[in-house]
């Protein structure tokens, strides 16, 4: 049973999206792909259901993930030299070369003539316990709701690029093959097999930035890779240093060594790993060039769950470096990031590059939650985990249809468009909502953050509270005026008429606001399934949820008082409130108006002159072109500061 | 806390609260004129002006705009009465942001140039105090164990000995969230007698007469959590707010408006950098 149950969550997708491949037909494929999600899906709760276990499969797999391994390298390899060839020597190339020769190379030496047996093999392969289910859980359930969401996007892509050939299948090979190794990813305990997924990820994430084939999706394809492969390097010195100084290379048994000094190395490769696939500062870029990928990659990769597993790494392997040098210093590393990226995130146009800001920034919270690394604060970190994961792959998805509404991803662009696209306008507002204000889960994940960095015994819990409440003060600014931009109306009374509805964009999304907003509402029973058990598995729970309030150790988040009073405020006045159109006045522009329902103005001579509003975007101060130059060179120092750290110690 | 202590403390947050803050805004004006050398109006003048917008008729916009009027008046009393309830300082302080970005989106609703620009500003004011506020919360925790404003009365001995760097962040807090100068920059005070307000450009009537209100609650808020810093015994508390509330008013007197960035970094190295300082000294001393 326990075989079975993870050999369909890991290989069934790896068949789905092989028979994706060569099923030309989209009515075929289409179905293939409802299918598969509901399998995923049901598999899902089956585990929840089960709970933890662990598993070995027969010891042929091993041999067989020890090819494939290397065949995945030289696959990167050869787009390495392809890359090459076609535009010659540039620094993309060489560093996706060099990566593959190094991670290679060092990677055979200790399979082939290090380690005692080839291949070496890890008792238990799989452990499944409550956070890797969480995982899944998020993998499955959004990830197959993307996919669905996905059939109707690709095929309203393709329209409007006017292509001849579908390139569907592929797509669909990628985005659901994907979801396999997730599984495995999560899963896996032996930390060749937890490589061999991470790299298949790696690949996953190449192959579909550049599925349009443009110049620029092209160049953001393979930073993606190197940036990516950096992190593939460093979980190969984890390896080879773990086993030198553990004798083992399973996780269980790393997280249970918490105290040797030696095994800090090996764990601040690791975290490398997470940083450069959670992409954090300084390696932001791959993921902001990823945004040229279509949007579904964005929703599922970017933002809910690629991205989601550096984090999940951290947060997996911080018990065995808890009170150390190297947890202060990844707490400051995630710190960091949080701040700038919200910062950064104030002066981006574009719609999907706040989003991966914002997605960017909020891992690093969590790693800062990793870093704090107090019970409180994993319990923060977990939390945020699941409900970023939700609203995030949400907000991409409403971006998409948007985008395909009004063919504009620009934020200037979505100006008064709750009256143009009630529905799903209305639905995106909801979703920044549900990132942003209390009591929404990600709000009460920032509370139980707060609180845990302030308990936090350490000379540096200062600097680390400082980066996060500036962080989260900025969040709220780059947010709030995407809001505005939708809310930003001339003056009517007239009221706005629904746009159609279409199932398959429409369905995903609402099912995703509901969860996050029920999650959120119902945050005390969700937490003592779900989370605390998480939670429980390394540390003692120090979260209750008496009177269906979230209780910290040391504060209390009346969420559902909250939650009434919200209602009142927000639900109740615009159901009651009635507007009669003599009522309606044109806004003031310092000048006489044209008439009340056209944004016109009379200025000097008579003659009409358009309104024109924007957002504040203060790109002079707050640009990446001036922020930047100091941003990646301090995360740079950040992150050598911790290396020097660990080594020292 | 007993059934009546909790009825006591949702009357003292819902009706009395407005009383104090309508007065202090009457004292604010007559205070204000004395300063400039004018007689000013009778301290109740604040609760005349109020009823005066609400027996006016309604003219808006938008819908969107009055939702979020009474949306901005209600989350803002919901902060008073959790405060009175004495939940988690936190908490409260996340909640009064809810509430300020209500105010904001009610004044970015209107494609009106100056409401635009009075609420993206007001959004500066927010990222300028919202971070302080926090890091008091934080140090407040650090002297008393804990987030429960119960604790904080529980302690025994006051606050500011222990937290007196802080203060003066906490005063550009009250500063700006009160819209006076020299960081009156989403919207002037009455002293300045603009008739274009920012962020309240296009709300007129009752609708102004709501948010007005909800400013009083505001202030009473504010001024509580300072008047935290001198308990036990009500009244240290409530001296140390009123001196609080006329330095402002001083302050407000001898500046001019500055501009955003200045702001920023006023609350940011300034402010907030006392406030570190202050939890750095609270790690290494314990107070």
């Amino acid at each position: 049973m326990e075989g079975t149950i993870l050999a369909i969550a890991i290989i069934f997708p790896f068949l789905a999206g092989f028979i994706c491949l060569g099923l030309k037909n989209s009515k075929a494929r289409a179905t293939l792909i409802i299918f598969t999600s509901i399998v995923l899906i049901a598999l899902s709760i089956l585990f929840l259901r089960h709970g933890a276990f662990h598993y070995t499969p027969p010891a042929e797999w091993d041999m067989a993930i020890l090819v494939l391994d290397y065949v995945l390298l030289a696959y990167f390899l050869y787009i390495g030299i392809a890359d090459f060839i076609s535009i010659g020597i540039n620094i993309r190339n060489v560093f996706t070369i060099g990566l593959v020769l190094l991670q290679g190379i060092f990677l055979a030496l200790f399979e082939f003539s290090w380690a005692p047996h080839v291949p070496l093999e890890v008792e238990p392969i799989f452990f499944v316990d409550q956070l890797s289910i969480i995982m899944c859980l998020i993998i499955c359930i959004i990830g197959s709701l993307i996919c669905i969401y996905g059939i109707k996007y690709m095929a309203d892509h393709e329209k409007h690029l006017g292509l001849g050939k579908t390139k569907q299948p592929r797509f669909f090979f990628y985005m659901i093959m994907f979801l396999g190794a997730m599984n495995g990813l999560v899963f896996a305990n032996s930390l060749l097999w937890l490589c061999f997924f991470w790299e298949v990820t790696t690949l996953c994430c190449y192959a579909l930035i550049r599925h349009d084939e443009t110049p620029e999706a092209i160049g953001s394809g393979i930073r993606a890779l190197w940036m990516n492969l950096i992190g593939g390097a460093g979980f190969v010195f984890a390896i080879i240093y773990a086993f030198n100084r553990l004798g083992t290379l399973s996780v269980a048994e790393i997280i249970e060594a918490h105290g040797v000094p030696l095994l800090l190395l090996p764990l601040a490769f690791l975290c490398l790993a997470a940083f450069t696939k959670s992409a954090q500062m300084p390696f932001q870029s791959w993921l902001l060039g990823a945004m040229v990928a279509p949007t579904p990659v964005s929703a599922l990769l970017h933002s809910s769950t690629m991205v989601n597993a550096g984090v999940y790494l951290v947060l997996r392997i911080a018990p065995a470096f808890a009170g150390t040098a190297l947890s202060t210093g990844v707490a400051m590393f995630g710190g960091f990031t949080f701040m700038t990226t919200a910062i950064l995130a104030i002066s981006q146009t574009e719609a999907k590059r706040v989003l991966a800001y914002s997605t960017i920034g909020n891992l690093g919270l969590i790693i800062l939650c990793a870093g704090v690394n107090t019970p409180l604060a994993i319990t923060a970190g977990i939390t945020l985990l699941v409900f970023h994961a939700i609203s995030k792959g949400l907000l991409f998805l409403c971006v998409g249809i948007i985008d395909h509404n009004i063919w504009s991803k620009n934020i200037e662009d979505m100006q008064g468009l709750v009256s143009k696209l009630p529905l799903i306008t209305t639905i995106t507002i909801a979703g920044i909502i549900s990132m942003l204000l209390a009591p929404f889960g990600v709000l009460i994940s920032k509370w139980a953050a707060i609180e845990a960095t302030g308990a936090l015994a350490s000379y540096w819990s200062p600097v680390i509270l400082a980066l996060l409440v500036v962080g989260s003060a900025a969040t709220t600014v780059f947010w709030i005026k995407w809001l505005g931009r939708f809310l930003s109306q001339v003056p009517s009374a007239a009221r706005a008429k629904m746009e159609s509805f279409s199932s398959i964009y429409h369905i995903p999304v609402l099912l995703l606001i509901v969860s996050a907003i029920g999650l959120s509402i119902f945050i005390a029973p969700f937490y003592e399934r779900i989370i605390c058990p998480a939670v429980g598995g390394c540390y003692t729970p120090v979260v209750t949820a008496q009177n269906w309030f979230f209780w910290g150790a040391i504060g209390c988040f009346a969420a559902w008082p909250i939650f009434a009073v919200l209602a009142l405020a927000l639900v109740v006045p615009s159901l009651v409130i009635r507007m009669r159109p003599e009522q309606v006045r044109p806004a003031y522009m310092c000048g006489e108006n044209v008439e009340a329902e056209t944004a016109e103005f009379r200025s000097v001579g008579d003659e009409r002159t358009p309104l024109e509003t924007g957002g504040f975007y203060l790109s002079g101060a707050l640009g990446e072109h001036n922020l930047n130059r100091w941003f990646n060179p301090t995360a740079l120092i950040i992150l050598i500061i911790l290396f020097a750290l660990v080594v020292v110690a | 806390m007993s059934l009546w202590q909790i009825i006591l403390a949702g009357i003292l947050a819902i009706v009395v609260a407005p009383f104090i803050g309508g007065l202090l805004r009457g004292v604010d004006r007559k205070l204000t004129a004395r300063m400039q050398g004018r007689r000013g109006p009778p301290i109740q003048q604040p609760f005349y002006d109020v009823l005066k917008l609400f027996s006016k008729q309604t003219i808006t916009t938008n819908r969107t705009q009055l939702v979020l009027a009474y949306s901005y008046l209600l989350l803002i009393i919901t902060t008073l009465v959790l405060f009175a309830l004495r939940q988690d300082l936190l908490m409260v302080i996340l909640v009064l942001g809810v509430g300020s970005v209500c105010l904001v989106l009610g004044s970015l609703s209107v494609r009106s140039p100056y409401s635009q620009f009075g609420g993206h500003r007001e959004l500066l004011q927010l990222l300028a105090y919202e971070p302080i506020l926090i890091l008091v919360a934080v140090a407040i925790y650090l002297k008393t164990g804990a987030f429960f404003i119960g604790n904080i009365f529980d302690q025994g001995e006051p606050l500011l000995p222990s937290l007196w760097v802080a203060y003066p962040a906490l005063l550009i807090t009250l500063i700006i969230v009160m819209r006076k100068s020299p960081f009156d920059i989403s919207a002037s005070e009455h002293a300045h007698q603009e008739i274009v307000r920012g962020v309240f450009t296009e709300y007129s009537g009752p609708y102004l007469g709501i948010i007005e209100l909800a400013h009083w609650y505001e202030i009473v808020l504010l001024l509580s959590i300072i008047s935290l810093l001198w308990v036990p015994g009500i009244w240290p508390g409530v001296l140390l707010a009123l001196f609080s509330f006329f330095v402002v008013l001083i302050i407000d007197n001898i500046t001019a408006r500055l501009t955003w960035s200045w702001m920023l970094r006023v609350s940011w190295f300034g402010g907030l950098g006392l406030v570190i300082l202050n939890l750095v000294g609270l790690h290494f001393f314990g107070g």
